[in-house]
């Protein structure tokens, strides 16, 4: 079972994935991490529910830390990542 | 200071047995630092397209800029039927003589010509999937493409399919293919991937 952030996370910079499916929100987590400084932190919102495993695995192929993701509400999955 | 050399002594005799001498102490050190290196270098994936339909082409281009947005090297090698999906847009290759000019006659290509492999009923399957995909917004397989080489996949053409197919370097592929290549070239590719696959 999967334990989801409770806290409200304050992050550097939001990614907009809503509406978009394999391999975008990835693809563009990708794009929008090159902008980033190591340190700073990531909110992405999508609502493919295949988020829930690829960020992780995102995070795990390219060493950045998986923070965690809240409880998705109506179908919008809100997930955070720290640069490493 | 006696009692000092007889811990080192010790100390010693356990690591000779460890190791099973101490000459071979270096050997391990260069294991580890191998293990380290190959735990550090990027991924790679290298991938055979073989087939030339969508809903083929189009996976194995979500694999490759899934593979890029994971920071992973990606080396994609173009076959056969595989071939037709890097020829010109909007263009059919001539070919050098009867047999191909008919193939790719008969055999459109491209993203824009790619059949599905099953349910493509003239054309009308390919319609609905890929008006089924727009309503879903999912990336088409041009758009794929177009990823593919901005995030730099690695595109190779097959030479030996160009024969067969009489498609020349350039003139009949998109400006962007820059990889002519053999089978030595994807051999090389493949026993130094992570993650190969034929499809």
């Amino acid at each position: 079972m999967v334990d989801y952030l409770t806290i409200d996370y304050k992050a550097d910079a939001t990614l907009d994935c809503k509406g978009l499916l394999c391999p975008m929100p990835i693809v563009k987590l990708g794009k929008q991490m090159k902008t980033m400084q190591p340190g700073q932190t990531l909110e992405i919102l999508a609502t493919d529910i295949g988020v829930e495993s690829d960020i992780p695995a995102w995070c795990q192929s390219t060493k950045n830390e998986y923070i965690g993701m809240k409880e998705p509400k109506e179908g919008l999955y809100t997930l955070y990542i720290r640069k490493a | 200071m006696t009692g000092d050399l007889e811990t080192l002594a010790a100390e010693l005799e356990k690591m000779k047995a460890a190791f099973g001498g101490l000459d071979n102490i270096p050997k391990y050190v260069a294991l580890l630092d191998q293990y380290k290196a190959d735990q550090e270098r990027a991924k790679k994936v290298s991938l055979v397209v073989w087939s030339g339909e969508y809903d083929r082409v189009l996976p194995a281009f979500i694999i490759a800029n899934g593979a890029r947005a994971m920071e992973m090297d990606v080396d994609m090698y173009f076959t056969f039927w595989g071939l037709k999906t890097l020829q010109k847009h909007g263009a059919r290759p001539a070919g050098t003589n009867a047999m191909n000019s008919a193939l790719h006659y008969m055999l459109p290509g491209g993203p824009e010509g790619a059949k599905l492999s099953s349910l493509h009923m003239f054309g009308l399957g390919k319609t609905m999937i890929t008006r089924l995909m727009k309503e879903n917004n999912i990336a088409g397989l041009d758009e794929q493409i177009d990823l593919a080489y901005e995030s730099g996949v690695n595109i190779q053409a097959c030479t030996l399919a160009m024969s067969i197919f009489g498609m020349e370097k350039g003139k009949d592929f998109d400006p962007r293919v820059q990889n002519y290549v053999g089978v030595a070239t994807y051999l090389m590719s493949a026993a130094s991937a992570d993650i190969t696959l034929f499809i």
